[in-house]
């Protein structure tokens, strides 16, 4: 693929959207999940049109992508976070029929909740369907460490939608609740 | 294979048809075949899976966001680039930024709800119009070059001790803005050179919604055709693409601020009236 031309409309037409909502997944926000898919794209301009085998470009964007979001955590890691699994066996658990009542953002939102080590393989597996040995590739973390990550953060993820369903419950105010 | 390391293969299988040619799925799903709860277990969490994925996959990015990544190929390109440190989101906004000096301080372009795709294309044609100094495009190439990728000069959360930074500095470079952006939260900044003079970079994080807003110092001298465009303490707002920009000038210095937050907020955030 060469820097101009109509390869590079392919290579953002083909990754730019499953490039964002992994960005989404783990800057937790609409504009610096932007620009992140932005920088991923520009760096793939600067570096990676060198690359001779095309099967290859879809990891080597998405490896990029969490590369610069882990960089960029360094500035941000001053700032205080909760620590998810300090608390999560208190929250409750969420089942597939809950999960289709809940809006997408909703979803993305308790997934950003995640800790970093369970978040990055988790969106991968369920944004882009990547296998066990790709998420190993493409995060750089063994085999092994996937699947057992993969496992603990689908269950977190059930805890945090149960928590989010709880919090969107408490929103809804009974009519005389309201009224009154 | 036991029940539970059937269950940490099978649930490493992503979404979608599960891949039965593999050995290890297979003899799992042989095993789910004789051991119900293994069986109900694979049932519900391939269904809890299906749902998740299905709705994280409908969320749609921003509209004009494949606009502006196949614009940003269109911006001077370093001809040969250095592998530094780490530089991360306020590389764009400050090419940008140059830019919008040409474009808007300069006169060339002061773009008003112009489409996306008319405004990129003048943020692009920006630094080769005859009027803009052709070392602008050499300023934001040599800026993309050398230091696009390396950290904040000094990462910082307070708007305060950057100024003190900055003070200390050699060439003392001066930034003061606005008090509801001098209260926010801060990245941190970059000093860069910009046609001999110095600039300075800040990264401010608006109280109001969390969105960053970049802010670019350069000194007055850098610009001194700009009077009429940046007028002294009253920003004036132009969108360029899908950033949201005010220039204006204090002092001995003109700035510009982009974001992607609304004019609006945008606006609130720059306003003069305690400056």
């Amino acid at each position: 693929m060469s820097v101009t031309g109509p390869d590079m409309d392919e290579v953002v037409a083909e990754f730019y959207v499953p490039l964002y909502r992994f960005a989404l997944s783990l800057a937790g926000s609409v504009a610096p999940a932007s620009d992140l898919t932005q920088e991923t794209f520009y760096l793939w301009l600067q570096h990676g049109t060198g690359l001779r085998d095309p099967s290859k470009v879809k990891g080597w964007l998405f490896t990029t992508l969490y590369r610069e979001h882990l960089r960029g955590n360094r500035r941000t890691l001053r700032f205080p976070h909760h620590e998810l699994e300090e608390v999560v066996s208190e929250l409750p658990v969420v089942g597939p029929a809950d999960v289709g009542l809940i809006d997408g953002r909703l979803v993305m939102q308790a997934l950003a909740q995640l800790d970093e080590n369970h978040r990055a393989p988790l969106s991968l597996f369920y944004l882009e369907s990547f296998t066990y040995p790709e998420i190993s590739e493409a995060l750089g973390i063994p085999i092994g460490t996937v699947m057992s990550r993969l496992s603990r953060g689908r269950d977190q993820l059930r805890r945090c939608l149960g928590a989010s369903l709880s919090a969107e419950d408490r929103k809804v105010l009974p009519f005389f609740q309201a009224k009154a | 294979m036991n029940r539970t390391q059937a269950q940490f293969i099978l649930g490493a299988c992503p979404p979608g048809p599960l891949p039965t040619d593999d050995p290890q799925v297979a003899e799992a799903l042989a095993l789910a075949e004789t051991d119900g709860v293994l069986a109900a277990w694979l049932a519900e969490t391939r269904s809890f899976d299906a749902a998740v994925a299905a709705k994280l996959r409908s969320i749609e990015p921003p509209a004009d966001l494949k606009d502006a990544i196949l614009a940003g190929r269109r911006l001077p390109a370093p001809a040969q680039a250095k592998v530094g440190g780490p530089w991360r989101r306020p590389v764009r906004p400050v090419l940008w930024a140059l830019a919008a000096m040409g474009a808007g301080i300069l006169g060339v372009a002061v773009l008003r709800e112009v489409d996306d795709g008319k405004a990129n294309d003048q943020i692009a044609e920006a630094g080769t119009a005859q009027d803009v100094p052709g070392d602008l495009r050499m300023a934001a190439a040599k800026f993309l070059s050398e230091g696009w990728r390396h950290d904040f000069d000094y990462p910082e959360s307070s708007f305060p001790k950057i100024q003190q930074w900055a003070a200390e500095q050699p060439g003392q470079v001066r930034i003061e803005v606005p008090a509801e952006l001098a209260a926010s939260r801060t990245y941190g900044c970059k000093v860069f050179e910009w046609q001999g003079h110095r600039a300075m970079l800040v990264c401010f994080v608006a109280k109001d919604d969390d969105q960053v807003i970049h802010v670019v110092s350069v000194d007055r001298s850098a610009l001194p055709d700009a009077e009429r465009t940046a007028p002294e303490q009253a920003p004036v707002f132009a969108q360029v693409g899908r950033w949201n920009t005010a220039v204006w000038s204090h002092g001995s210095r003109r700035y510009v601020a982009l974001s992607t937050m609304s004019s609006e907020t945008l606006a609130r955030n720059v306003r003069p009236r305690r400056l």
